[in-house]
């Protein structure tokens, strides 16, 4: 049974979509809605977002980065909670934009109150709504792998094993290393590819030995990686973001 | 040539840190957790209080720890059970030169003289060559640490270095109410017999904290014994 | 020094061909990581000494010229001479004319990532003095003629079969391949250099300044025998070395030994104060610390990266960098590697010399995470990164510009953005095989060589937004 908040109707919730899933994974975003409905948040979507920059800062490109950083916090500059399916995107908004904009404090103190407004998807669920069951539905093995992002930037660890393992029908298990890296970093998977997969064989590996059929992550960066190499290998492994995850009934 | 690279890199130093003076900080406050010269007196005497109060624990834990890291450590009860064990030793490893401390407690209890008069040769201890041929070197303790089963040994004229480093093997003697638990109450005791100005006239030339026989892991990260350093360590416990 | 640039993509291509290699760093990284897990996860004050590490070096490093000044005082006090080297060249100088003024002709030396910085060795050797490196580690990669790979475990790519054939090969001995037996030849070789060398070279682990002692952590034994032995014994450090009081030591050595080997403690630690008193039977007649720049005042200068002088070369970051355990040590081209490596090897190099470095990383931060004083390695790296987009000498191709500004300007305007999107979905086509990209062409071929991408969906998220936002829950 899933826990309706009655104080979460007035609970507002700004969609921050992320330029991957808007292109690549819609569904994900999808599913996100869904779920937050259920849960009686209200959802909108500022139409104007693009990208936090962070490609243009992880590259190195500081100044581009301001220019995408400056524009997403005039778009979301209303108020409630932004919430993101991105461990990796929110990290950029919740720690990186303090880096970016180190040396000027009027930005600063704007930066500092987005922070304290941005979640990831999970830990908004679980620490924010006080929610671990959904009332989702879903039959098979499930592992999860954790984002680099999400575990040690954004400290998110349990409340995504706590929401899978509400999930009825889940048998959960954790893989072996399940906080090492999958190889992506960003720009790293192209620049460095080949030692970008060697480092992701591994993690089939560890996929593999853990019997799983299903791996869930809050990023759909690594997922991205693990899939690629999962379907290119033809192995019997689904991988699914935890928002489709926790949409399923 | 020299003394300019020193006023270069402090110049340097000063610079890279926006000092534009040099600021002379008060003693006291050299860093975070300072305490002054009475707080540490006082934490002495608390030592020393513990030492007394705590001697069984701390000797059991020693013992567990010296254990784990493939030292040998045996409580013995008197003068002639340390003579006796010591002679074992010499029998099984069939050792003719032994490398001795002309240290206080070992003196004391005559060791040489015993060893002398069972046929030991001894190395002198300021030839590297007869310290080489040594089979067994034996010193005191001046410290143990439970914690993690070290031995302290303080060198000074009558306690030469190479003796506990040099032969295979090394016999340390250790009193048991000089074990203490924890590092830091080592470095209370030896910052402590320093004098007020801090000066460092007592604090001599090397200090070796000693834990277990020498290894390496250098090949496959395969714990190896004995490489450079003594390939066996056994501490004599006595009251 | 100056002479050499890192090539990482070159040398890290090579390195994953290696499977020997690549054996025998999955073999020791995963024992390692074992043992490390044991020894923190044990020690319930872990992240308080952490911290009490890290607010000692902030503080020591904000104030290093005193400390420095203070440590030389001391030093000197105790009998002990002091040097000061501000680059590589002069370290070199100082050490060689302490060896000719000596009558020096044999050198022992015990490990020390300072001295394979200035490449020590070969000016000893260029100046006919006969230097034999003594932790096993070393010795074996000093044979081999090559660099260490990992600055705790220096010949940890080496399998015991490569190490049984060099030492067939270089010592002439029988091919015995357990390490209990090699560990025996390597300990006969070198008590007659231990015994006969005229000066002893050792690493500076930490040097306290209130008291002018300097400590050397170890297992072996060989840097008790370099600084015992031989009557002259020089220590080199970098300037970062410095700690103030004698009691910072119980943190600093906790975190240290812990972090490098998963110990309790190391075997050994020499506190040494100064050369033997006149009274003492044994030890050096002279000590000699020479204190070195080489770069880290240029570090010190810059506050965005100066945590990476707190660094006090425990090894950890580099055994739990997941692109270390691939590439190994000597893909990042000098004497530090891994993430530590990643981040100093530009700044003390030139970021002109090293500019592939600070890239060569997913950023996964498991470094920041193990780092026993709290440098935030994926931070710097950052930093380094825009440094090296700037810099002149570097900057970004031409090309890369050009993409960055079309896809700035994309992202900057919903109206481009939306239009790009559309566009990508029909630009596809050529390329979908069931639902995926399994082939595309350059520059996206880097990915689709080992992995499938994606395919661009047919309706964005945006799109579906009109139907989805007024769905009950």
């Amino acid at each position: 049974m899933y826990i309706l908040n009655e104080a979460s109707k007035k609970i507002k919730v700004s969609l921050f979509i992320t330029c991957l899933v808007d292109i690549l994974f819609p569904q994900v975003g999808v599913s996100m809605v869904k779920v937050l409905k259920r849960l009686g948040v209200e959802v909108d979507f500022p139409e104007e977002q693009t990208c936090c920059g962070q490609p243009a800062f992880n590259s190195g490109f500081r100044q581009d980065a301001k220019v995408l950083a400056k524009r997403f916090i005039s778009i979301f500059s209303q108020d409630g909670f932004i919430v993101s399916p991105s461990g990796s995107c929110t990290s950029m908004v919740r720690v990186f934009y303090k880096e970016l904009f180190h040396d000027d404090q009027k930005m600063l103190d704007v930066v500092n109150i987005l922070s304290s407004r941005t979640y990831e998807f999970s830990e908004f669920l679980v620490n924010v709504l006080k929610v671990d069951d959904v009332g989702a539905t879903y039959n098979g093995r499930v592992t999860y792998h954790d984002s680099c992002h999400a575990l040690r930037e954004l400290r998110v660890q349990n409340e995504p094993r706590k929401l899978i393992k509400s999930v009825k029908g889940v048998d959960f298990v954790e893989m072996k290393f399940p906080d090492t890296c999958c190889g992506f970093g960003g720009t790293f998977s192209v620049k460095f590819p080949d030692v970008s997969v060697s480092i992701l064989d591994e993690k089939i590996e560890s996929i593999i030995e853990s019997g799983a059929d299903t791996v869930v992550s809050t990023d759909m960066g690594c997922l991205m990686q693990i899939g690629g190499a999962i379907n290119r290998k033809k192995l019997p492994v689904k991988t699914i973001h935890i928002a489709e995850l926790l949409a399923s009934v | 040539m020299n003394s300019n690279s020193r006023e270069e890199i402090l110049k340097r130093i000063r610079r890279g840190l926006h000092r534009l003076a040099i600021v002379r900080r008060k003693d006291e406050n050299i860093s975070p957790s300072s305490s002054s010269y009475k707080e540490s007196q006082q934490k002495l005497e608390k030592l020393h209080k513990e030492m007394d109060e705590r001697r069984l624990l701390l000797l059991d834990m020693f013992m567990n720890e010296i254990t784990k890291v493939s030292g040998k450590a045996i409580i013995l009860k008197s003068e002639d059970e340390i003579k006796d064990y010591v002679i074992r030793l010499v029998e099984e490893h069939s050792a003719k030169s032994l490398a001795i401390w002309e240290s206080d407690f070992l003196k004391q209890i005559n060791l040489r003289e015993f060893l002398e008069i069972k046929g030991l040769k001894f190395a002198s201890l300021n030839s590297k060559e007869e310290m080489a041929e040594a089979d067994i070197g034996i010193t005191e303790a001046d410290f143990g640490i439970a914690d993690t089963g070290t031995l302290v040994l303080i060198a000074n004229e009558k306690q030469p270095r190479s003796v506990s480093l040099i032969p295979p093997i090394h016999v340390a003697i250790l009193q048991s109410d000089v074990i203490l638990e924890k590092m830091e109450d080592v470095f209370a005791i030896l910052k402590n017999s320093l004098d007020e100005t801090g000066s460092i006239a007592k604090l001599t030339s090397c200090i070796t904290f000693i834990t277990g026989p020498s290894r390496t892991g250098d090949i496959e990260l395969n714990i190896t014994l004995g490489v450079h350093g003594p390939k066996e360590l056994f501490v004599l416990i006595c009251p | 020094m100056e002479d050499i640039k890192v090539n990482f993509e070159k040398n890290s291509a090579t390195a994953l061909k290696n499977a020997n290699l690549q054996r025998a760093l999955k073999n020791a990284i995963d024992q390692f990581r074992n043992v490390r897990g044991k020894a923190v996860g044990e020690f319930e004050e872990w992240e308080q000494l952490r911290a009490s590490a890290r607010r000692i070096k902030e503080w020591t490093i904000g104030q290093l010229d005193e400390y420095l000044e203070m440590l030389e005082a001391n030093v000197i006090k105790a009998g002990g001479t002091v040097h000061w080297a501000s680059d590589a060249k002069e370290a070199c100088e100082i050490i060689l004319d302490i060896a000719k003024k000596h009558n020096v002709k044999s050198v022992v030396k015990s490990k020390s990532m300072a001295t394979e910085e200035i490449e020590l060795n070969h000016s000893f050797e260029g100046a006919g003095i006969k230097v034999v490196e003594t932790d096993l580690g070393e010795y074996i990669i000093q044979l081999a003629n090559e660099r260490p790979s990992h600055i705790i475990a220096p010949a940890i790519h080496k399998t015991r079969e490569d190490i049984s054939k060099l030492f067939v090969e270089k010592l002439n001995t029988p091919y015995y391949k357990e390490p209990e037996e090699l560990t025996k030849i390597a300990r006969e070789k070198l008590r007659s250099e231990f015994l006969n060398a005229d000066m002893g070279v050792s690493g500076v682990n930490f040097a306290v300044a209130e008291t002018g002692t300097i400590v050397v952590v170890e297992n072996e034994g060989n840097a008790r025998f370099t600084t015992t032995v031989p009557r002259i014994h020089v220590a080199l450090m970098g300037i970062e070395k410095v700690i103030p009081r004698f009691e910072d030591l119980s943190i600093f050595l906790n975190v240290l030994i812990r972090s490098a080997t998963g110990q309790k403690m190391s075997t050994y630690v020499s506190f040494i104060t100064g050369p033997k008193r006149n009274s003492d039977l044994d030890g050096p007649e002279e000590f000699h610390l020479v204190i070195m720049d080489n770069g880290r005042s240029k570090i010190l200068s810059h506050e965005e990266t100066r945590e990476s002088l707190y660094c006090i070369r425990c090894g950890a970051c580099i055994y739990i960098c997941p692109v270390y355990k691939k590439v190994g040590g000597h893909s990042y081209g000098w004497v530090y590697p891994g993430p530590i490596g990643a981040i100093i090897t530009p700044q003390l190099l030139g970021i002109d010399k090293a500019h592939e470095l600070p890239f060569a990383s997913s950023l996964c931060g498991a470094c920041k995470d193990v780092c026993p004083v709290k440098i935030n390695i994926p931070r710097v790296l950052l930093e380094l990164r825009s440094r090296v987009i700037s810099d002149r000498r570097v900057g970004a191709g031409f090309l890369l510009r050009i993409a960055v500004r079309l896809w700035r300007f994309t992202m900057e305007n919903k109206g481009i953005y939306n239009l790009a999107s559309q566009l990508s979905y029909f630009a596809q086509m050529p390329w979908i095989r069931h639902g995926r990209l399994t082939s595309l062409p350059f520059p996206f071929s880097r990915w689709t060589k080992k992995r499938d991408f994606p395919a661009v969906a047919k309706t964005s998220f945006r799109k579906q937004w009109n139907e989805i936002k007024d769905l009950e829950g």
